[in-house]
C-alpha cells in the first residue's frame, strides 16, 4: 500500500469559479464553470462531476457541455434538493467545489462510423447535449444522427436556441414532442414513444442513446426493440444517489454494479435482467 | 512462521511498553461491566481472554462510525479547505480473527482496487494488528470456521497470540512489523518447543471444531445464492420480520457503505463521513424523491445478495466472515447463518 496524499486522491476538491449563470426555466438553471488556471475538466460525454457547497453538501451533476468546448464546462441543474437548492442561489463569480469527472460516459469510439438515435425525455437532454455537441463537432466521424426530444409542456423545453440550431442543420434530424401543447406550439403532441415507429433506421448500424425520467425507459426501449435494434446497441444513462463517485459509498448500487463507476451509462443487455435498474 | 512464547506477566510488560511507544487500543472493561476497545493507560487492565466486541475492530481506527474528511473555512479570498490530521501510529490488540478478516476484506475493498481510499489507506499504513485466537466461540452465534475464517488466523496479522492455559501465550509472527515488536522486546519472549507447538495445534483443532456448524456448507450456499429460486422466498420471509433498523449493517465487519455530511457553524465547518445502512428506507432515495429500492423487500435483497453473491463476484470471496454479529444485534433475530444453512442443501 502506497501512502496517498489528498491531492493525489479522488477526494481532492478543486475550486470552480462560476463564469455565467442563466435561468432556463422556473426550476432549472444553467452554470458555466472554470477550473483554476483554466485547467481542462477532460471529461467524456455523459460523465458527471461532484459539486460541493461547503456546509451544505455534495451532489452528482451531469456535465452538459461537450469536451470539445475548452476552458470551461457547463452544468444544467434542476432545483430538487438541498445542494441543488443552494446552487440556485449562487451568482457569477461565486465558488463551487468540483471533483471528477467520474463514471463511464457514452462510448463515442464505438459509435464512430455508425448511425445515432438520441432519445431525450425532460432533463435527459442535459447529459445528452454533451454527446450531441460532441458528435456535431466531429460530424464526419458519425453516420446519420437523429434526435428525439420530449417534455411535458413547451415551457419546460431546455436549450431552446441550441435545439433550433440543431434543427437548422442538414446533417441532423430533429423531432420534438410535448405531452401537453400550448397555442404557440407547432411541433408534435404526445409521448416520446409515439415518435419511434415512424423512424427509418438500419438496426445493425444504429446506436440508440436514451436518457430521461425512470418511467420513460421501459416504454422507449420496448419501441426500440420493435425496430430490431440489438440490445447492446441501446445505451441508457441512469440516475442514482452517487454520493462519492468512487465506487465506495454504496448508495448508487444497482445489484453488483456501482452506478457511479460501472455507469451511469449502461448498455441495455447488461441491466435488462435487473428488475429495479429501469 | 516463527513461533515464540510469552509469559502472561511479560505480556503485560509488553503492552506497557507498547502503550508508551504508540497509541495502543485493547479490550478493557468499564465500570458498568462492558468490554470494548479503549486506549490503554494501565496495561494491567487489558482483558487477556479472547472476546468479540459488538462493534467490529475495523470501526475503531480504519473506517469509523463517524470520521472527519476535511475542514473548511470561509475567508475573504474564498473557502480554505484542509484535510484532516494524518492518522497516528496505532496498535490494535486483542481482536478476534473474524475482525482481522473483516479488516482484510476492507483492505481489498478500500485500498487494493482502483481509486484507493485516501482516508483508509493512510490509517491502515499506520496500523499494527495483534490478534488473540478464540479458543472457544465467544458466543453461540459464532460460525467463523464454517465460513473459512478462523477462529485462528492464518494470514494478515502482525502478531497472533494464543492462550495456552499454562501461564503462557504462544506467539505467531506474521509480518516484519510483528518481528520488530518481538526484536525490540526480545527479553520478554522465549522460544516455543515442539511440545508447545503440538499443544497449540490441538487447541486450534478444538477451536475450529467448536465454531464449525455441521449444517453450513459455504461453497454450496454461495453457489446456490446465484441460482436457486429458494432464495426469493427467504428474502420475503426476512423482509416481513425486518424492522429496518440497520443494526446488522452497522455491526458487520465487512459493510463498507457510508454517507457524507457537512456540519457548519458560522464560517467554519467539517465534512464527515458516517457509516450508512442499505436496510434503511431512505438509503437509495435521490433528490426529487425517486427511490429505486423503496420496498423493504428490495433492500433486504440488496443486503443478502451483496453479502453472499456480489462480494464474491467483485472481490473473490463472500463478505460474511461468520462472526454472527448481525444476529447478536438484530432485535427480531434474523439469522444469516440460517439463510446460509438453507442454501447449503
Amino acid at each position: 500500500m502506497k501512502k496517498l496524499t489528498l491531492k493525489d486522491s479522488e477526494y481532492e476538491i478543486k475550486k470552480g469559479k462560476i463564469l455565467r449563470v442563466r435561468k432556463m426555466t422556473a426550476i432549472e438553471t444553467f452554470f458555466e464553470i472554470a477550473l483554476p488556471g483554466g485547467e481542462s475538466l477532460d471529461h467524456e460525454p455523459g460523465q458527471f462531476v461532484e459539486v460541493s457547497l461547503f456546509g451544505v453538501g455534495e451532489a452528482p451533476i451531469s456535465v452538459t457541455s461537450s469536451p470539445t468546448k475548452r476552458g470551461s464546462f457547463e452544468l444544467a441543474v434542476r432545483n430538487v434538493g438541498k445542494v441543488t437548492g443552494a446552487l440556485h442561489k449562487l451568482k457569477e463569480g461565486d465558488e463551487v467545489g468540483i471533483r471528477g469527472p467520474f463514471g463511464k460516459g457514452f462510448p463515442v469510439r464505438i459509435f464512430e462510423g455508425n448511425d445515432l438515435l438520441c432519445v431525450a425525455g425532460g432533463l435527459g437532454i442535459v447529459p445528452l447535449r454533451s454527446l450531441i455537441n460532441y458528435v456535431i463537432d466531429n460530424r464526419r466521424d458519425f453516420g446519420k444522427v437523429e434526435i428525439l426530444l420530449g417534455c411535458k409542456t413547451p415551457k419546460d423545453m431546455l436549450f431552446n436556441e441550441e435545439v433550433d440550431e440543431w434543427n437548422k442543420r442538414l446533417d441532423v434530424k430533429l423531432n420534438c414532442t410535448v405531452d401537453k401543447a400550448d397555442p404557440d406550439w407547432k411541433g408534435n403532441v404526445g409521448l416520446i414513444t409515439s415518435l419511434i415507429p415512424g423512424i427509418n433506421l438500419k438496426p445493425e448500424r444504429t446506436f440508440a442513446v436514451v436518457v430521461g425520467p425512470p418511467i420513460m425507459y421501459k416504454f422507449v426501449i420496448k419501441e426500440l426493440l420493435k425496430k430490431e435494434i440489438p440490445e447492446r446497441h441501446i445505451l441508457v444513462s441512469l440516475e442514482r444517489h452517487m454520493k462519492c463517485g468512487l465506487g465506495k459509498c454504496g448508495h448508487c448500487q444497482i445489484n453488483n454494479f456501482y452506478c457511479c463507476q460501472d455507469g451511469p451509462v449502461f448498455s441495455y443487455d447488461k441491466i435488462k435482467n435487473i428488475p429495479e435498474a429501469l | 512462521m516463527k513461533n515464540l512464547k510469552v509469559k502472561t506477566q511479560n505480556l503485560v510488560k509488553l503492552l506497557d511498553a507498547l502503550k508508551d511507544a504508540s497509541n495502543l487500543l485493547a479490550p478493557q472493561t468499564d465500570k458498568y461491566g462492558d468490554t470494548y476497545f479503549q486506549q490503554v493507560v494501565d496495561a494491567s487492565q487489558v482483558v487477556l481472554k479472547h472476546f468479540k466486541p459488538l462493534m467490529p475492530a475495523v470501526r475503531e481506527v480504519l473506517f469509523g462510525q463517524l470520521e472527519d474528511m476535511i475542514t473548511f473555512k470561509d475567508t475573504a479570498s474564498g473557502t480554505k479547505i484542509k484535510p484532516v490530521k494524518a492518522a497516528k501510529d496505532t496498535i490494535l490488540f486483542g481482536l478476534p480473527n473474524c475482525d482481522l478478516d473483516g479488516i482484510l476484506y476492507n483492505d481489498e475493498f478500500f485500498a487494493k482496487r482502483e481509486f484507493a481510499d485516501f482516508y483508509y489507506v493512510n490509517a491502515r499504513k499506520k496500523l499494527t494488528i495483534i490478534t488473540l485466537a478464540c479458543l472457544t466461540p465467544p458466543n453461540e452465534n459464532c460460525f467463523c470456521a464454517s465460513m473459512g475464517h478462523g477462529p485462528f488466523a492464518e494470514k494478515g496479522f502482525d502478531l497472533q497470540l494464543t492462550d495456552m492455559g499454562d501461564g503462557f501465550f504462544l506467539v505467531n509472527i506474521g509480518s516484519k512489523k510483528g518481528q520488530k515488536i518481538v526484536d525490540d522486546n526480545s527479553s520478554l519472549f522465549e522460544a516455543a518447543g515442539e511440545a508447545d507447538l503440538s499443544k497449540w495445534k490441538e487447541l486450534k483443532q478444538q477451536a475450529e471444531e467448536s465454531t464449525t456448524k455441521k449444517d453450513v456448507n459455504k461453497k454450496k450456499a454461495l453457489d446456490n445464492m446465484g441460482r436457486t429460486p429458494l432464495k426469493e422466498q427467504m428474502i420475503i420471509e426476512i423482509s416481513d420480520r425486518c424492522i429496518s433498523c440497520g443494526a446488522c449493517n452497522y455491526t458487520c465487519p465487512t459493510c463498507t457503505c457510508f454517507n457524507v455530511i457537512d456540519h457548519k457553524k458560522d464560517k467554519a465547518g467539517t465534512r464527515k463521513r458516517v457509516l450508512d445502512s442499505c436496510i434503511l428506507g431512505g438509503y437509495f432515495r435521490m433528490a426529487g424523491g425517486h427511490n429505486p429500492k423503496e420496498a423493504k423487500e428490495d433492500r433486504t435483497r440488496n443486503r443478502y445478495f451483496c453479502k453472499l453473491l456480489w462480494d464474491k463476484e467483485k472481490l473473490g470471496d463472500s463478505g460474511c466472515v461468520g462472526c454472527g454479529r448481525c444476529l447478536d444485534a438484530c432485535p427480531v433475530k434474523v439469522d444469516i447463518k440460517d439463510v446460509i444453512k438453507q442454501l447449503s442443501n
